[in-house]
């Protein structure tokens, strides 16, 4: 069932955002493996096996996790402490994907031990490209623990 | 009994107190040595410390049950007048010190009320600034990321549309779409702008030797990389280093500079001239300048020039937030400068500013 696997989990809640996040993978290729999570109790609950993800337990880790700053229900940030926090879930990189280019946030990121933190560009070339750079990096190149 | 009444009898009995002490020291002095020694400074330090810690009018009856007391200890029977006035003189004497120890001791403790009141107004004012700077971060976070999500959006669809549907939209289509892409982006621009603007306000200074011709130089070959088939001279006179925020300073120069190119853009030679005039005495006082024979403005709009979102070009023929010299304008403020312009239409434009200089 390897083309179930997914490789990139993206958590986030405005709907036009996903829409245009993927129409930018789908222009990179890579649209076939993202699952998305509207906020950030499904994002635990998907990253946990909890919920409505119970059933996902054996299955790997997602090679990248894009991560909102503001979520509703659980807010990125506290996602972000809860995956570094844990044992089993530390190893899974996670990148903030956002449009909040405040330091404080980028700080706290950094020191909660994100991956990445990259702020979307307004502009939609810009921001395909960044997408690509993304997944090129995270998906293709990179090399996630097993 | 009241606060008053007990206050009343507290200071009264404290001055008796005082007064009785007083004379037991007195009388244990002259039990031991008859002779006696000048006991006068002993009344006076007891009165002293009456009008410093009780208050005037205890320290009043004491100086007066000395005075009654002394005359009526003495030996004299014969009351000449110079023996009344002798004592008159030593009353008023007591008096007074009584008096002016105790009036000493109320402006000062007036001083320190208004002082305590003062620092709680003071504490008061700065909570309530701590509050308004909070509300004002929280703002441009807000404007931060909710507004810049909208405006990726509308930019993005608008951009998919004229792209991936391109061939079933009619030019004209296409051209309100390329419309609303160019506003969506306009906004994204003000919205940065703003924001970097607002955080000036805030940040803090990390301060320190900048040298100006190498900065100028960096600048000015970064600006002219973005337009490489233009003819622009730029001369750059001897700058002295000052004394400011490496970054912000360059982005002093960014701004002018910028709009030095920006409104030469249709001379043939543009000329640009970065210079600096010294002034008598104080170092600081000497001002920078950046000049162009660019299309300037009308100085009677001069008021305008430094104000957020004021522009004195129409937008189709020079682009740009309305945002830059405002922000150039906080920067030398908020290093302590002045910042001020001389222009005249189509014959140039002249910013003059002052930075603190180098130690």
């Amino acid at each position: 069932m390897t083309e179930n696997i997914v490789e990139i989990l993206l958590v986030e809640d405005n709907p036009d955002d996903v829409q245009l996040t993927l129409h930018a993978f789908a222009k990179n290729k890579f649209s076939n493996r993202i699952h998305v999570v509207r906020d950030g109790a499904e994002a635990l609950d998907f990253v946990f096996s909890t919920g409505a993800y119970a059933d996902r337990a054996m299955q790997p880790n997602p090679k990248v996790i894009l991560l909102d700053v503001k979520l509703p229900k659980v807010d990125g940030l506290e996602v972000l402490r809860r995956i570094k926090g844990d044992e089993r879930t530390r190893v899974i990189p996670v990148v903030m994907l956002t449009s909040s280019r405040e330091d404080r946030d980028v700080i706290e990121s950094y020191q909660l031990g994100v991956n990445g933190y990259i702020v979307k560009p307004v502009d939609f070339t810009n921001f395909i490209e960044a997408v690509r750079t993304l997944g090129m990096y995270w998906v293709l190149l990179n090399q996630p623990p097993v | 009994m009241t606060e008053k009444t007990k206050k009343f009898l507290k200071d009264y009995g404290a001055s008796l107190g005082l007064f009785a002490l007083t004379l037991l020291i007195v009388a244990v002095f002259r039990y031991f040595s008859p002779a006696t020694v000048n006991l006068s400074l002993l009344v006076v330090g007891a009165i002293v410390v009456c009008a410093w810690y009780v208050g005037r009018g205890p320290s009043l009856l004491l100086a007066a049950l000395f005075q009654l007391i002394s005359v009526a200890m003495s030996t004299q029977r014969s009351f000449s007048l110079r023996y009344i006035l002798v004592q008159l003189n030593t009353a008023v004497l007591l008096g007074a010190i009584a008096y002016l120890v105790s009036g000493r001791r109320r402006n000062e403790s007036e001083i320190r009320r208004l002082n305590e009141e003062l620092e709680l107004r003071v504490a008061e004012r700065t909570a309530q600034l701590e509050a308004a700077n909070k509300e004002l971060e929280a703002f441009s976070y807000s404007v931060s990321h909710d507004l810049r999500a909208p405006l990726r959006s509308i930019n993005g669809f608008a951009r998919i549309l004229s792209e991936d549907y391109a061939d079933q939209l009619p030019a004209e289509a296409q051209n309100y779409l390329r419309s609303v892409h160019r506003n969506a982006q306009r906004m994204g621009e003000l919205v940065d702008d703003l924001l970097a603007f607002s955080r000036l306000g805030r940040q803090t200074l990390s301060k320190r030797r900048v040298d100006l011709n190498e900065l100028v130089e960096d600048v000015a070959a970064e600006l002219r990389s973005h337009e490489p088939g233009r003819e622009v001279t730029i001369h750059c006179g001897e700058l002295p280093a000052c004394n400011g925020d490496p970054s912000l300073i360059r982005q002093i120069f960014v701004n002018l500079l910028g709009n030095a190119l920006k409104y030469t853009r249709d001379r043939d030679v543009a000329g640009i001239e970065i210079g600096f005039i010294p002034s008598d005495g104080e170092p600081s006082a000497g001002a920078y300048f950046v000049k162009d024979n660019g299309v300037g403005f009308d100085m009677k709009y001069s008021d305008k020039l430094f104000g957020v979102f004021q522009r004195l070009h129409r937008m189709e023929d020079y682009e740009g937030t309305g945002l830059g010299l405002a922000i150039v304008q906080r920067i030398v403020h908020r290093h302590d400068g002045r910042i001020w312009a001389e222009a005249e239409v189509d014959k140039g434009a002249a910013f003059y500013f002052t930075l603190p200089a180098a130690h």
